[in-house]
């Protein structure tokens, strides 16, 4: 009812407001407009319909100038080379975070970017993050900033470019020469090119400030390896050579800048019949998706961290000879307990027994003096060259905290009058005792440059908008040094200028433009050649461009522990706040896409929110739980927090994962001027440039404040007794796994868990002749991070619903990742395991469906039949899985209206967009099964393995996900489906599901871990012949293990 | 008359002390009593009553709207809940969619002749309850616009509905019970149409009670064509009171799910209809009963027999409840096992818990006559057996779904005010519909009635 009468009411609102121009008056006449809505479709905390609003508030005004409004579908006269008009081409271009390229390539219809996937030749590996995956979204994200604006006392007023380069000519020119009192905050950023322009700038402006600002950096570890090393140094792991790893609060599976490479390497060795297995042991405060996949995790404080390592050093010293002892070493309190006692002696013996094929790593969060001396007990233990190298990385910096200080403190004393925020958002993001926004009033000329309208772009009193990086040229180097390139994909929607474009109007070269920059400093480092810069963009990079291997290393100064962090921690003691990176919204900056925000945080399973993260036992003993706000005191600074109590997380500890909370992003994060709250909570407020990555004393008032409804897609503490024996008593069926012995003694163990009577088939099946479809998921590798999740829905044109949807169950992707507990829960074992459609053979769904919606496919997909569907959504009640994602409400309504048309560019067009009322699922990305069979059938040839690669496998930084034709004797996937440790998750109920899961194995050290006994032997089979006797040869009994 | 008649008719008379239609039962007074009804202004409580169910019924018709103008999220429906409140509501309604059949088929096969006196109550009773069941398939699918896609109909898309889905056996089951159940109804109506047509004072009245009277007089021949089809019928409905709730059960019982996937079922939910019907005809008759001044035609004797299949069937139901359970342990299958565990102490302990206090243990005080034949307490069970049935269907469906095989998907299910709007809305239309059969058309079968009276008896011991 609403609904229609809204969509008309709204058609006939634009159109009349069609002809407006962008004018203040416009702004606030629709900002007015929408809050007051039906409350049913527009209550405040409905994030989906803030995305419906988005475009409604902001996008329009100025996208009458845009050119995909006016449509010709008319034939190209001269039509470019190689286009065929609705066929894909593939770019390589490039993406930076936090002053790191990747390598990716980008998908393109018709002149529109719709996917990215990772570059598969880049040395620095393929796969990409999740970032990289909603990039699309933000390229069409209608609250980006659209044009330049003023912002007089608090308000946006319409600028433009011109506008902004009169001021420039006005206010910063006369500067030219000196450029006393102008000063840039840049992100981060290892562009060659930018360098070069840089060094114009301080040219122009000798006396101006240059400070980059991350707010979150590896400037500890930088710190170290560059004293260590006499100049800036990185270090890249061949985790695939590592027969033992130690990472010490280091989440390098996922948040490190390779971690592509290194959950490959890492991945490659956790299949035990392809290679033998390392172990893995980790050290860390918070859970990590690191943490997931170890052998064994010792939960401490991050301050302990350090005492461990000295433990470490002390065993592999005194009783191993490797290294010398550090002066001090913790044997009191934790350090006395039994199991770090084991966990140090187990480690150590391990690292010694394969000294040059172990790695040791330390995280971002640890100080200095951990990196260093992981450095040394590296090279000492002759990892150095194997597991290990050290790169002189010349030039790349990481920007610390002690630039941005000085320069607000000329802020504050009133020593700068012009401040450019180049890409930053220092109001927002800056630590709290430097109190930015107070300093920053006091400068006179506050120029934003960014993507969006954010807290500094408010708080500046000129804002212009930035293109995206899909939208420009850029280059930079990845970790290991590639000179990686950036081509744009498609125009700048809003006009937004790259950054050598800004910086160029800064010095007043205006001629400055990205693409022959880039290729002036191109020719520059490799000489003027054409063929080569064509080539290298084609590419992406320009090879044989990484970082020259380090010299050696001086000696690393001792580590010594704080010696208040001896103790376990007790009710009596204060807590630590751990601050970490959040691996959805980064540091905020990506806080306003969607798919993000409604990704699953891969531990908590938090979806649109963070939360005070502790463990069990502190909780139990500060009486705490779940959705209680209540207010956390660190150094003097409050905030009400809500608490997510998670299994792992250190006694003692709070986990603060930052980029929430953001006031003033769009209509999806928060925005503070349509009324719109924040999503989560900005522990910024808390973070203090001497608490960047762990503070001290951190207090809480056990008063609580409220209840805080946080949403998780998996809830698990608030389930009663019944649900959590019923529970235990099934996840060893879902969820197999075993150890590398069981696994040795028994290769197909997995397979014996779930013993039934024969099974038989109510009508006659169906055959495969011809292609059979099928995926298998290797839970052994799968780390649980849920990039799959994102690739699908990126591929799918998945919706998101919003944290009330969420809440209510309705969430609709494609591809879920289920996290399992097992063991103590205050350190616990999880299991992930990636959950999308089964394709099953004898599909309960297709026989329950009144319509025929859905229906086999001759090659064995389950297919879904949008057009048919009435949605009855029985097909989803007799799914053993709960795959199946049901349209209860329009969730692209936002589309329909006329504002959506920039959201219709992130669509995949190969996929459709459903309606509300029918039911979607995993389709086995069919669309590119039809792809390759077009390309393959047109030439006369079979698919062949490896033609069709499914999103979620695709994106898969740990190669944990097959698929391809089981008929197909040769393919991958037939290999993991006769694999010994595959099985099918509830193979009694005979729906002879096509994807098949092999068992997770863990390769735990004999003295941590219950003796293992071997059974002889294992009961009689179900008769049913569903597993054969004869082990496959993939079966490789002859790897050695650790 | 044969000896071994008039034996059995003594016989009946020692079984059945009290006589069926009690008062001054003569033939007039009985087409009066019945008839008065229709033909005078009703009750003050009739208008309160009418004016309540329509405003109800309004509320329903708003939430509908609302819900085909937004979509089904506007229910409390999740994943994996995909089965909430329509479907409860449907299966409640075609439960108690079976009394008015089987009181009129299967007992009229068997001469029960005490079913003279509530027949045509509980097969309006039955008629107003299905089609307040059939409209929740209906509006609960995702696209109500391509419903019609579930029917067999020739179409340019040359497609078939899917024949193995029970959904589907379902639209068969309870279109043919409809049917079946309307002629049934409609044909034993004709007679007392055609007495209210001789009685009309006005023209109006005459036309329409006229043109559904269909011209009967009331001959010989009418009277054996309308006993042979009367019989016909019967027989033809009798299987459709077991038909059509197996089917309806099949909904479930065919599927995988845990709690839903059990043999027991057809019987187990003809049993609970069969229950809920009779709480059902309880619960309007009692009021009915007075408003109308038809106690002598609805006795005490009448409720009593009904208290007692009530009991009856409560307990099927609750050896039912039992054997699900023992057979959930005795499969050795652990999710069948926990569905039933999660059912009794799960988080809808709560429903599980009113569905057996209500169903199983409330009837239990029929054991004693005085309960039997009282009044308030008869009320009082039956809307109570009303609300355990409802439960029953809700405890079938959502702790069901809402924790099934794989513990990552288990979630709560909540409803929202529109479920209740529609919930609540579907009893206004139940009581738009019987109080409009109250007002117009005669509430008890006078020609069948007239059969049970003394006067009648004496006439056959002739």
């Amino acid at each position: 009812m609403s609904s229609l009468e809204r969509s008309e009411s709204t058609q006939k609102y634009w159109r009349s407001l069609n002809e407006l121009e962008q004018t203040p008056e416009f702004q606030a006449l629709v900002e007015t407009e929408f809050p007051g809505g039906p409350e049913e479709e527009w209550t405040e905390s409905s994030r989906r319909r803030f995305l419906q609003l988005m475009g409604a508030s902001l996008a329009l005004g100025s996208m009458s100038s845009c050119r995909w409004q006016k449509e010709y579908i008319t034939p190209m006269v001269d039509r470019p080379e190689d286009w065929v008009p609705g066929k894909p081409r593939h770019y390589a271009s490039m993406m930076q975070v936090g002053g790191v390229a990747a390598g990716v390539v980008v998908t393109s219809y018709d002149g529109r970017p719709t996917k990215v996937e990772g570059s598969p030749k880049h040395p620095a590996g393929a796969g990409t993050s999740t970032y990289a995956q909603a990039a699309t979204l933000e390229l069409c994200d209608p609250d980006r900033s659209q044009a330049p604006c003023q912002i007089i006392d608090g308000a946006e007023v319409d600028a433009s470019w011109e506008g902004f380069e009169s001021f420039l000519v006005e206010q910063l020119y006369g500067l030219r020469g000196s450029g006393g009192g102008l000063a840039v905050i840049a992100q981060s950023d290892s562009s060659p090119a930018m360098a070069a322009l840089r060094r114009r700038f301080e040219e122009t402006y000798p006396e101006a400030t240059w400070v980059e600002w991350e707010a979150w950096s590896r400037d500890e570890e930088a710190k170290a390896l560059a004293s260590l090393f006499g100049g800036p140094t990185r270090p890249t792991f061949k985790a695939e050579a590592a027969d033992i790893l130690l990472t010490l609060d280091d989440d390098f599976l996922e948040l490190h800048p390779e971690h592509k490479k290194n959950a490959r390497g890492y991945a490659s060795r956790r299949k035990p019949e392809e290679r033998a297995m390392n172990r893995h042991y980790a050290v860390e405060p918070s859970f990590s998706v690191t943490g997931v996949g170890a052998d064994h995790r010792l939960p401490v404080r991050g301050s302990q961290v350090a005492g461990v390592l000295l433990a470490i050093q002390a065993e592999l010293a005194v009783n191993y000879g490797v290294g010398s002892a550090p002066a001090s070493v913790p044997t009191t309190g934790l350090f006395a307990s039994g199991p770090v006692q084991a966990f140090v002696k187990a480690v150590a013996g391990d690292l010694a027994t394969h000294r040059g094929s172990c790695l040791v790593t330390a995280g971002v969060n640890q100080p200095a003096e951990v990196h260093a001396t992981v450095v040394g007990l590296n090279i000492a233990l002759g990892n150095r060259g194997n597991t290990v190298e050290y790169h002189a990385a010349d030039g790349m910096t990481e920007p610390g905290t002690e630039e941005l200080s000085a320069l607000v403190e000329s802020m504050r004393d009133g020593a700068v009058d012009t401040v450019v925020c180049l890409g930053t958002n220092p109001v927002y993001d800056s630590p709290a005792d430097l109190e930015f926004t107070s300093a920053y009033s006091r400068v006179a000329n506050r120029i934003h440059y960014g993507l969006y309208r954010d807290e500094t772009a408010m708080a500046s009193t000129w804002h212009v908008n930035a293109a995206h990086w899909l939208e420009a040229w850029a280059d930079g180097r990845s970790w290991d040094g590639t000179h990686t390139f950036a081509q744009p994909l498609i125009a700048p929607l809003y006009d937004g200028r790259d950054r050598y474009a800004f910086v160029g109007g800064l010095i007043g070269r205006g001629d400055i433009e990205a693409q022959s920059w880039i290729q002036q400093q191109f020719n520059a480092l490799y000489g003027p050649d054409e063929l080569a810069w064509r080539k290298a963009i084609q590419r992406g990079f320009q090879p044989g461009t990484s970082f020259v291997k380090a010299g050696a290393p001086g000696v690393a100064p001792a580590l010594t522990m704080d010696s208040g962090q001896l103790e376990p921690w007790d009710e009596s003691m204060p807590l630590e706040a751990v601050f970490r990176l959040d691996s959805k919204v980064y540091d905020g900056r990506f806080a306003n896409l969607g798919w993000l925000q409604e990704l699953p945080d891969p531990l908590t399973k938090l979806t649109w929110d963070n939360a005070a993260v502790i463990g069990v036992g502190t909780a139990n003993a500060l009486g705490l739980k779940d959705h209680d706000l209540v207010e956390f005191e660190l150094n003097g600074r409050k905030l009400e927090l809500a608490v997510y109590v998670m299994p792992g997380q250190a006694p003692g500890t709070v986990g603060l994962p930052i980029g929430y909370g953001r006031t003033t992003c769009g209509h999806v994060a928060g925005l503070a001027a349509d009324e719109i709250d924040p999503v989560g909570f900005d522990t910024y407020k808390l973070r203090t440039t001497d608490a960047m990555a762990f503070g001290q004393g951190m207090t809480v008032d056990r008063e609580k404040k409220g209840f805080y409804q946080l949403v998780s897609t998996q809830d698990h503490h608030v389930i009663d007794t019944t649900g959590m024996d019923g529970r235990a008593d099934r996840i060893g069926d879902l969820v197999r796994s075993g150890t590398l012995e069981e696994w040795r003694d028994h290769p197909d163990f997995a397979q014996h868990r779930v013993h039934h009577p024969p099974l038989k088939s109510t009508w006659k099946e169906h055959e495969y002749s011809d292609y059979k479809w099928g995926m298998a998921v290797d839970l052994s590798a799968c780390n649980g991070c849920g990039a799959c999740t994102v690739a699908c829905n990126a591929e799918n044109n998945v919706p998101i619903v919003g944290k009330d949807q969420v809440f209510k169950g309705r969430e609709m992707t494609w591809m879920r990742m289920d996290r399992y507990f097992t063991g103590d829960p205050e350190n616990p074992q999880v299991v992930s395991q990636p959950v999308s459609c089964m394709h099953c053979e004898n599909a309960p769904c297709e026989q329950v469906c009144p319509v025929a919606a859905t229906v086999h496919s001759s090659e064995g997909t389950n297919d879904m039949v949008y057009n048919r569907c009435i949605g009855t959504r029985y097909c989803s009640n007799n799914c053993p899985y709960k795959v199946r994602r049901f349209n209860f409400l329009n969730w692209n309504e936002d589309l329909q209206e006329e504002d959506g048309e920039v959201r219709k560019l992130s669509m995949n067009p190969e996929v459709t967009v459903r309606v509300r009322g029918v039911m979607e699922k995993c389709s086995y990305c069919i669309q590119r099964i039809s792809a390759a069979r077009i390309e393959r059938h047109s030439k006369g040839e079979r698919i062949q393995d490896g033609d069709v690669v499914s999103a979620c496998q695709d994106v898969c930084p740990s190669e944990a996900i097959y698929f391809g034709d089981l008929n197909d004797e040769s393919s991958a996937v037939r290999k993991k489906h006769d694999n010994d440790r595959a099985y099918a998750m509830l193979p009694e109920l005979n729906n002879k599901p096509r994807t098949v899961y092999l068992a997770a194995i863990r390769n735990l050290h004999p003295d941590l871990a219950p003796a293992y006994e071997p059974h002889g032997g294992h009961g009689g089979h179900g008769g049913d012949g569903h597993h054969s006797d004869g082990h496959s040869d993939d079966s490789g009994k002859e790897v050695e293990h650790v | 008359m044969s000896n071994g008649e008039i034996a059995s008719a003594e016989l009946d008379n020692i079984i059945d002390p009290p006589a069926l239609v009690q008062g001054k039962a003569d033939l007039a007074t009985i087409t009066e009593t019945v008839s008065r009804v229709a033909e005078h202004k009703p009750p003050k409580a009739w208008y309160i009553g009418f004016a309540m169910a329509l405003g109800v019924l309004g509320m329903l018709g708003m939430a509908v709207l609302y819900l085909i103008a937004t979509g089904v999220g506007v229910w409390g429906n999740n994943q994996p809940v995909a089965w909430g409140w329509p479907i409860v509501n449907f299966v409640f309604w075609v439960g108690i969619g079976h009394a008015g059949t089987l009181i009129s088929a299967v007992l009229y096969l068997f001469r029960q002749g005490w079913r003279t006196g509530i027949n045509r109550f509980s097969e309006a009773m039955t008629i107003f309850a299905v089609i307040c069941a059939g409209l929740f398939p209906a509006i609960h699918v995702g696209r109500i616009w391509v419903i019609y896609w579930v029917f067999p109909i020739p179409n340019q898309m040359a497609m078939w509905p899917q024949f193995r889905s029970p959904l589907l056996w379902d639209v068969f089951a309870v279109s043919t019970y409809f049917t079946v159940s309307l002629l049934f109804w409609y044909m034993g109506l004709v007679p007392d149409l055609a007495t209210l047509r001789d009685r009309s004072k006005t023209k109006i009245r005459r036309l329409m009670y006229g043109i559904f009277a269909l011209g009967w007089t009331g001959a010989n021949r009418q009277w054996h064509r309308y006993e042979r089809a009367y019989l016909l019928l019967a027989a033809l409905a009798t299987p459709l009171v077991l038909s059509v709730h197996s089917v309806v059960s099949f909904d479930f019982a065919v599927s995988q799910l845990p709690g839903w996937h059990t043999t027991i079922f057809p019987p187990y939910f003809v049993a609970g209809a069969i229950f809920s019907g009779f709480a059902m005809v309880v619960t309007l008759a009692v009021p009915a009963r007075a408003l109308f001044g038809l106690r002598d035609l609805i006795t005490l004797r009448h409720l009593e027999l009904m208290n007692k299949v009530i009991m009856a069937t409560g307990m099927l139901v609750g050896y039912a409840y039992a054997m699900e359970f023992f057979m959930a342990w005795y499969s050795g299958n652990k999710y069948e096992g926990f569905a039933f565990v999660n059912r009794a102490f799960g988080p809808y302990a709560w429903a599980y818990w009113i569905m057996v206090t209500c169903n199983v243990i409330t009837p239990q005080i029929y054991w004693f006559k005085k309960a039997r034949r009282s009044i308030p307490i008869m009320f009082v069970v039956s809307i109570f057996v009303n609300i355990g049935m409802w439960f029953e269907r809700f405890v079938i469906t959502v702790t069901s779904l809402n924790r099934d095989f794989l513990p990552s998907s288990w979630n709560y299910f909540s409803p929202t005010v529109i479920d209740w709007a529609t919930l609540i809305g579907s009893f206004g239309l139940f009581f738009t519909l019987f109080l409009l059969f109250c007002r117009f058309l005669p509430q008890v079968a006078i020609a069948e009635v007239k059969t049970q009276t003394p006067h009648a008896h004496s006439h056959s011991a002739h």
